[in-house]
Protein backbone atom coordinates (compact mmCIF):
# COMPACT_ATOMS: atom_id res chain seq x y z
CA UNK A 1 0.00 0.00 0.00
CA UNK A 2 1.29 3.75 -1.11
CA UNK A 3 1.80 5.60 2.25
CA UNK A 4 0.15 8.51 0.95
CA UNK A 5 -3.59 6.13 0.66
CA UNK A 6 -2.63 4.86 4.64
CA UNK A 7 -5.29 6.14 7.38
CA UNK A 8 -6.70 5.33 10.73
CA UNK A 9 -10.46 5.36 10.72
CA UNK A 10 -11.95 5.20 13.99
CA UNK A 11 -15.81 5.65 14.77
CA UNK A 12 -18.46 4.87 17.09
CA UNK A 13 -16.43 4.78 20.35
CA UNK A 14 -18.69 4.21 23.08
CA UNK A 15 -16.92 4.05 26.56
CA UNK A 16 -17.51 4.35 30.02
CA UNK A 17 -15.85 4.12 33.49
CA UNK A 18 -19.02 3.87 35.36
CA UNK A 19 -22.21 1.99 34.25
CA UNK A 20 -24.37 5.71 34.70
CA UNK A 21 -22.21 7.86 33.22
CA UNK A 22 -21.02 7.44 28.98
CA UNK A 23 -17.72 9.13 28.86
CA UNK A 24 -17.19 8.14 24.99
CA UNK A 25 -20.39 8.09 22.81
CA UNK A 26 -20.05 7.50 19.31
CA UNK A 27 -16.83 9.44 18.56
CA UNK A 28 -15.57 9.63 15.04
CA UNK A 29 -11.79 11.02 13.73
CA UNK A 30 -9.73 9.85 10.68
CA UNK A 31 -6.34 11.10 10.34
CA UNK A 32 -4.19 10.26 6.88
CA UNK A 33 -0.71 10.17 6.47
CA UNK A 34 0.53 13.99 6.16
CA UNK A 35 -2.63 14.98 8.88
CA UNK A 36 -1.12 16.91 11.79
CA UNK A 37 -4.92 16.59 13.96
CA UNK A 38 -4.68 18.29 17.20
CA UNK A 39 -7.40 16.43 19.70
CA UNK A 40 -8.41 19.57 22.01
CA UNK A 41 -10.66 19.18 24.91
CA UNK A 42 -11.57 20.35 28.64
CA UNK A 43 -9.84 17.70 31.79
CA UNK A 44 -11.90 14.83 31.93
CA UNK A 45 -13.12 15.01 28.49
CA UNK A 46 -11.55 11.77 27.71
CA UNK A 47 -8.89 12.74 25.09
CA UNK A 48 -6.33 10.32 27.05
CA UNK A 49 -8.58 7.20 27.29
CA UNK A 50 -9.95 7.67 23.41
CA UNK A 51 -6.32 7.49 22.86
CA UNK A 52 -5.54 4.30 25.03
CA UNK A 53 -8.52 2.74 23.32
CA UNK A 54 -7.27 3.67 19.49
CA UNK A 55 -3.43 2.29 20.75
CA UNK A 56 -5.52 -1.18 22.15
CA UNK A 57 -4.20 -0.94 25.82
CA UNK A 58 -7.87 0.19 27.40
CA UNK A 59 -10.60 -2.15 26.29
CA UNK A 60 -14.20 -0.10 24.81
CA UNK A 61 -17.82 -1.19 25.13
CA UNK A 62 -18.06 -0.99 21.17
CA UNK A 63 -14.87 0.72 18.55
CA UNK A 64 -14.86 0.36 14.82
CA UNK A 65 -11.05 0.82 14.11
CA UNK A 66 -9.96 0.93 10.34
CA UNK A 67 -6.28 0.57 9.98
CA UNK A 68 -4.90 0.99 6.26
CA UNK A 69 -8.23 -0.21 4.90
CA UNK A 70 -8.48 -3.57 7.52
CA UNK A 71 -11.20 -3.59 10.19
CA UNK A 72 -8.92 -3.90 13.29
CA UNK A 73 -10.13 -6.93 15.81
CA UNK A 74 -7.18 -7.46 17.84
CA UNK A 75 -5.25 -4.87 19.82
CA UNK A 76 -4.25 -2.16 17.31
CA UNK A 77 -0.58 -1.60 18.82
CA UNK A 78 0.35 -5.47 17.76
CA UNK A 79 -0.25 -4.15 13.68
CA UNK A 80 2.82 -2.01 14.51
CA UNK A 81 1.52 0.42 12.47
CA UNK A 82 0.47 2.72 15.69
CA UNK A 83 2.72 3.96 18.60
CA UNK A 84 1.42 5.93 21.55
CA UNK A 85 2.93 8.06 23.82
CA UNK A 86 1.41 8.49 27.29
CA UNK A 87 1.13 11.37 29.39
CA UNK A 88 3.63 9.71 32.34
CA UNK A 89 7.59 8.55 30.94
CA UNK A 90 7.32 5.39 29.78
CA UNK A 91 11.42 4.83 29.75
CA UNK A 92 12.96 2.78 32.45
CA UNK A 93 14.40 5.25 34.77
CA UNK A 94 17.65 2.41 35.79
CA UNK A 95 18.93 2.28 32.72
CA UNK A 96 21.10 5.14 30.65
CA UNK A 97 20.21 6.83 27.01
CA UNK A 98 22.50 4.95 25.40
CA UNK A 99 20.65 1.25 26.73
CA UNK A 100 17.29 2.64 25.86
CA UNK A 101 18.61 3.39 22.29
CA UNK A 102 20.07 0.56 21.95
CA UNK A 103 17.02 -1.06 22.82
CA UNK A 104 14.38 0.30 21.27
CA UNK A 105 16.27 1.30 17.80
CA UNK A 106 18.62 -2.08 16.01
CA UNK A 107 19.84 -0.74 12.93
CA UNK A 108 23.27 0.79 13.48
CA UNK A 109 23.30 3.95 11.54
CA UNK A 110 20.11 4.90 12.87
CA UNK A 111 21.87 4.26 16.45
CA UNK A 112 24.45 6.76 14.87
CA UNK A 113 22.31 9.48 14.13
CA UNK A 114 20.90 9.49 17.87
CA UNK A 115 24.22 9.64 19.03
CA UNK A 116 24.89 12.52 16.82
CA UNK A 117 22.31 14.39 17.81
CA UNK A 118 22.79 17.96 19.27
CA UNK A 119 20.18 17.31 22.75
CA UNK A 120 21.36 13.40 23.41
CA UNK A 121 25.43 13.71 23.11
CA UNK A 122 25.70 15.54 26.34
CA UNK A 123 23.49 13.12 28.06
CA UNK A 124 24.74 9.76 26.57
CA UNK A 125 25.72 7.68 29.58
CA UNK A 126 23.08 9.69 31.83
CA UNK A 127 20.40 7.16 33.13
CA UNK A 128 16.52 7.81 32.52
CA UNK A 129 16.50 9.27 36.15
CA UNK A 130 18.39 12.14 35.95
CA UNK A 131 17.16 13.54 32.70
CA UNK A 132 15.18 16.50 32.73
CA UNK A 133 11.16 16.54 31.97
CA UNK A 134 12.69 18.40 28.37
CA UNK A 135 15.13 15.90 27.09
CA UNK A 136 13.09 12.62 28.78
CA UNK A 137 10.27 13.92 26.88
CA UNK A 138 12.31 14.91 23.46
CA UNK A 139 13.97 11.40 23.58
CA UNK A 140 10.84 9.54 24.01
CA UNK A 141 9.56 11.23 20.85
CA UNK A 142 12.87 10.52 18.91
CA UNK A 143 12.49 7.19 19.68
CA UNK A 144 8.73 6.73 18.70
CA UNK A 145 9.61 8.26 15.88
CA UNK A 146 12.08 6.07 14.70
CA UNK A 147 9.76 3.27 14.56
CA UNK A 148 8.20 1.76 11.97
CA UNK A 149 4.61 2.88 12.56
CA UNK A 150 2.51 5.05 10.28
CA UNK A 151 0.72 7.21 12.99
CA UNK A 152 1.20 8.25 16.03
CA UNK A 153 -1.01 9.14 19.13
CA UNK A 154 1.04 12.08 21.60
CA UNK A 155 -0.67 12.44 24.80
CA UNK A 156 0.80 16.07 26.11
CA UNK A 157 4.09 15.89 24.53
CA UNK A 158 4.27 19.49 25.56
CA UNK A 159 3.65 18.90 29.02
CA UNK A 160 6.53 20.01 31.65
CA UNK A 161 8.79 20.77 28.91
CA UNK A 162 10.60 24.30 28.22
CA UNK A 163 10.13 26.75 25.46
CA UNK A 164 13.87 25.48 23.35
CA UNK A 165 12.33 21.80 23.88
CA UNK A 166 8.92 22.35 22.62
CA UNK A 167 10.24 23.94 19.24
CA UNK A 168 12.35 20.98 18.95
CA UNK A 169 9.65 18.54 19.84
CA UNK A 170 7.57 20.68 16.93
CA UNK A 171 10.03 20.45 14.37
CA UNK A 172 10.40 16.35 14.96
CA UNK A 173 6.71 15.98 14.58
CA UNK A 174 6.74 18.71 11.14
CA UNK A 175 9.74 16.91 10.22
CA UNK A 176 8.44 13.56 9.84
CA UNK A 177 4.67 14.76 8.78
CA UNK A 178 4.86 13.82 5.42
CA UNK A 179 5.15 10.22 5.72
CA UNK A 180 3.29 9.72 8.96
CA UNK A 181 0.20 10.74 10.66
CA UNK A 182 -0.39 12.61 14.00
CA UNK A 183 -2.99 12.89 16.83
CA UNK A 184 -2.02 15.34 19.51
CA UNK A 185 -3.57 16.22 22.58
CA UNK A 186 -2.07 18.90 25.26
CA UNK A 187 -3.68 21.78 27.16
CA UNK A 188 -0.95 23.98 25.68
CA UNK A 189 -3.22 24.28 22.83
CA UNK A 190 -0.83 27.04 21.80
CA UNK A 191 1.77 24.56 20.36
CA UNK A 192 -0.69 21.93 19.34
CA UNK A 193 -2.51 24.75 16.69
CA UNK A 194 0.86 26.56 15.80
CA UNK A 195 1.84 22.52 14.02
CA UNK A 196 -1.48 20.38 13.61
CA UNK A 197 -3.68 21.17 9.84
CA UNK A 198 -6.98 19.40 11.86
CA UNK A 199 -8.08 20.73 14.62
CA UNK A 200 -11.15 18.28 16.85
CA UNK A 201 -12.64 19.26 20.17
CA UNK A 202 -13.88 16.25 22.20
CA UNK A 203 -16.40 17.37 23.94
CA UNK A 204 -19.84 16.00 25.60
CA UNK A 205 -18.29 12.39 24.71
CA UNK A 206 -18.13 13.21 21.02
CA UNK A 207 -15.62 14.73 19.03
CA UNK A 208 -16.37 18.06 16.69
CA UNK A 209 -14.09 19.34 13.76
CA UNK A 210 -13.31 22.88 14.36
CA UNK A 211 -13.09 24.63 10.90
CA UNK A 212 -10.47 27.43 12.28
CA UNK A 213 -8.94 28.26 15.81
CA UNK A 214 -11.37 31.08 15.82
CA UNK A 215 -14.14 28.69 16.43
CA UNK A 216 -12.24 27.37 19.44
CA UNK A 217 -13.51 30.87 21.19
CA UNK A 218 -17.25 29.33 21.31
CA UNK A 219 -16.09 26.13 23.20
CA UNK A 220 -12.89 25.93 24.69
CA UNK A 221 -10.81 28.80 25.02
CA UNK A 222 -12.10 32.94 26.46
CA UNK A 223 -13.33 34.84 24.02
CA UNK A 224 -10.99 36.91 22.42
CA UNK A 225 -7.95 34.73 22.89
CA UNK A 226 -7.45 34.56 18.66
CA UNK A 227 -8.37 38.81 18.57
CA UNK A 228 -5.32 40.18 16.73
CA UNK B 1 14.05 -12.82 21.66
CA UNK B 2 15.81 -9.79 22.97
CA UNK B 3 12.92 -8.35 23.51
CA UNK B 4 11.67 -10.91 25.74
CA UNK B 5 14.66 -11.11 27.65
CA UNK B 6 14.75 -7.69 28.46
CA UNK B 7 11.61 -7.76 29.68
CA UNK B 8 12.70 -10.84 31.77
CA UNK B 9 15.69 -9.42 33.26
CA UNK B 10 13.58 -7.13 35.08
CA UNK B 11 11.70 -10.16 36.71
CA UNK B 12 14.13 -12.34 36.86
CA UNK B 13 15.99 -9.91 39.34
CA UNK B 14 13.19 -9.60 41.48
CA UNK B 15 12.75 -13.13 41.34
CA UNK B 16 15.97 -13.82 42.58
CA UNK B 17 16.13 -11.88 45.58
CA UNK B 18 12.52 -13.57 47.01
CA UNK B 19 13.05 -16.58 45.76
CA UNK B 20 16.59 -16.13 48.32
CA UNK B 21 14.83 -14.64 50.82
CA UNK B 22 12.39 -17.52 50.66
CA UNK B 23 14.40 -19.96 50.79
CA UNK B 24 16.75 -19.34 53.15
CA UNK B 25 17.47 -22.69 55.67
CA UNK B 26 16.21 -24.07 52.51
CA UNK B 27 18.55 -24.46 49.64
CA UNK B 28 17.27 -27.55 48.00
CA UNK B 29 13.87 -25.79 47.80
CA UNK B 30 15.21 -23.28 45.74
CA UNK B 31 14.87 -24.01 42.21
CA UNK B 32 10.85 -24.74 42.88
CA UNK B 33 10.05 -21.60 44.58
CA UNK B 34 11.78 -19.91 41.87
CA UNK B 35 9.76 -21.17 39.60
CA UNK B 36 6.34 -21.11 41.66
CA UNK B 37 5.72 -18.91 44.04
CA UNK B 38 8.93 -16.66 42.96
CA UNK B 39 7.77 -16.21 39.66
CA UNK B 40 4.03 -15.07 40.12
CA UNK B 41 5.28 -12.89 43.11
CA UNK B 42 7.44 -10.67 41.23
CA UNK B 43 5.65 -10.61 37.67
CA UNK B 44 3.08 -8.64 40.19
CA UNK B 45 5.49 -6.91 41.74
CA UNK B 46 7.01 -5.79 38.45
CA UNK B 47 3.34 -5.08 36.74
CA UNK B 48 2.30 -3.11 39.55
CA UNK B 49 5.58 -1.06 40.14
CA UNK B 50 6.87 -0.66 36.56
CA UNK B 51 3.07 -0.23 34.75
CA UNK B 52 4.19 2.57 32.71
CA UNK B 53 7.11 0.58 31.00
CA UNK B 54 4.64 -1.49 29.41
CA UNK B 55 4.23 1.11 26.67
CA UNK B 56 7.89 0.79 25.95
CA UNK B 57 7.36 -3.03 24.77
CA UNK B 58 3.67 -2.14 23.59
CA UNK B 59 5.15 0.48 20.88
CA UNK B 60 7.27 -2.03 19.64
CA UNK B 61 4.14 -4.43 19.25
CA UNK B 62 4.32 -6.55 22.03
CA UNK B 63 1.32 -7.79 23.93
CA UNK B 64 1.54 -8.25 27.55
CA UNK B 65 0.71 -12.11 27.43
CA UNK B 66 3.13 -12.49 24.91
CA UNK B 67 5.83 -11.20 27.10
CA UNK B 68 4.97 -13.05 30.35
CA UNK B 69 4.94 -15.90 28.34
CA UNK B 70 8.34 -15.19 26.95
CA UNK B 71 9.60 -14.58 31.07
CA UNK B 72 7.81 -18.13 32.20
CA UNK B 73 10.14 -20.24 29.37
CA UNK B 74 13.30 -18.32 30.13
CA UNK B 75 12.20 -19.14 33.87
CA UNK B 76 11.48 -22.31 33.74
CA UNK B 77 14.97 -23.15 32.06
CA UNK B 78 16.56 -21.40 34.24
CA UNK B 79 14.72 -23.59 37.38
CA UNK B 80 15.69 -26.51 35.10
CA UNK B 81 19.62 -25.56 35.06
CA UNK B 82 19.38 -25.03 39.16
CA UNK B 83 17.02 -28.31 39.48
CA UNK B 84 19.96 -30.32 37.50
CA UNK B 85 22.83 -28.22 39.49
CA UNK B 86 21.24 -29.25 42.77
CA UNK B 87 20.85 -33.16 42.05
CA UNK B 88 24.55 -33.58 40.76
Amino acid sequence: MDIDQKELYVDSIEFSYSSNQQLLSGVYLHIKVGEIVGLLGRNGSGKSTLMKIIFGTLRPKFAYIRLNGKRIHEKTFLTNELCYLPQQNFLPTAKTVDKVVHFMVREKNSRAKFQEDGILKPIWQTKIADLSGGELRYLEILLLLNQKATFFLLDEPFSGVSPVYKEKIQNLIVNQCAKKGFLISDHDYTNVLAISNKILLLQNGGCRILKDKKELELFYVPEGTFDT
Amino acid sequence: MYIYWNYYKTILIVNVSLSVAFGVGYFSMLPYIFATIGFVLSCFLVQFFENNTMYLYYNLGFSRTKLLLGALLFNSLIALFLLAIIWI
